[in-house]
């Protein structure tokens, strides 16, 4: 009995206080709780693919910030086809012949022979350079021949004029009209064309002088 | 008119072509000096082509035999 009495002040209370109502518990209760709220839609990120890191870029492009020239770029093309062409041929024709070999006897001999003809071909070339300066001298030679044949003629020239001058008509079996005409005229007439043709090669004039001193021994005879 | 006859010259234009002739002279020594050259020139060349002739007749021969020896095997 004793047990019964003791009762807590809240208890008290309790039995006291009426039972609230299930609707205004809800009431209550109602706006505590928190509404879910709807989720929003997320797009799944999608990882950007290993493309980037397989594929990688051309250093030039990339660096190249400034827009490329038109004489720059097209022969680059060119450039980069005639590569790849290259390549191709040479990925389709290196494997063809690279496993063929010829068997040639006696290497030695041939290696022999390849080295004689070299020794022979410098020989030849030697010698053509010695024909060039033989040839070089022959010509310095042949130029002072040609001086001194020059001085030659102009000595007999005045050889000839310090000679007394006389008449060859009358050594002529045939009688000529210009017996009496003296030589220096003769002379003088000779000279006259050769003034009218300055043209003339040097082959020509020595052609003429040579035709007039077979006249005057053709006379002597 | 006899063609035997005697030539006279000048004495004052004798000792002149006594010059000349000795110039003359000298000349012609040195021209036939520059011919001999020439000619010795001229045998040295023929002799250096005669050379060159061989040498290229010895590297035919060598090419030929160099030739058939690879070109048998096809």
């Amino acid at each position: 009995m004793v047990k019964k009495k003791i009762i807590s002040k809240a208890q008290a209370k309790a039995k006291v206080m009426p039972r609230p109502k299930a609707s205004s518990i809800v009431n209550t209760v109602k706006p505590l709780i928190v509404k879910p709220v709807a989720k929003p839609m997320i797009k799944p990120v999608v990882k950007p693919t290993i493309i980037k890191s397989i594929i990688k870029p051309i250093p030039k492009l990339v660096a190249t910030k400034a827009p490329l020239k038109k004489i720059n770029t097209i022969p680059q093309k060119e450039s980069a086809v005639k590569v790849e062409v290259k390549k191709k041929k040479l990925v389709e024709v290196a494997p063809e012949h690279e496993d063929y070999f010829v068997y040639l006897k006696n290497p030695l001999e041939y290696r022999r022979h390849l080295l004689e003809s070299s020794r022979k071909i410098l020989f030849c070339l030697k010698s053509h350079q010695k024909i060039f300066l033989i040839r070089q001298k022959k010509l310095e030679e042949m130029d002072k021949l040609k001086a001194s044949i020059r001085e030659l003629l102009y000595l007999n020239k005045k050889f000839n004029e310090k000679l007394p001058k006389y008449n060859t008509g009358f050594l002529e079996d045939t009688p000529s009209k210009d017996k009496s005409r003296p030589i220096a005229v003769k002379s003088a007439a000779a000279r006259k064309p050769a003034d009218a043709k300055p043209e003339r090669t040097e082959i020509e004039r020595l052609e003429e002088s040579l035709a007039n001193i077979e006249k005057k021994l053709k006379t002597l005879q | 008119m006899d063609k035997n006859l005697p030539v006279f010259v000048k004495i004052n234009d004798y000792k002149d072509v006594l010059n000349v002739v000795d110039v003359m002279k000298r000349k012609l020594k040195e021209t036939t000096q520059t011919l001999d050259q020439i000619k010795q020139l001229k045998a040295e060349e023929d002799k250096e082509l005669q050379e060159w002739e061989k040498n290229v007749t010895e590297i035919s021969r060598r090419l030929a035999f160099i030739d058939s020896a690879f070109f048998e095997n096809e």
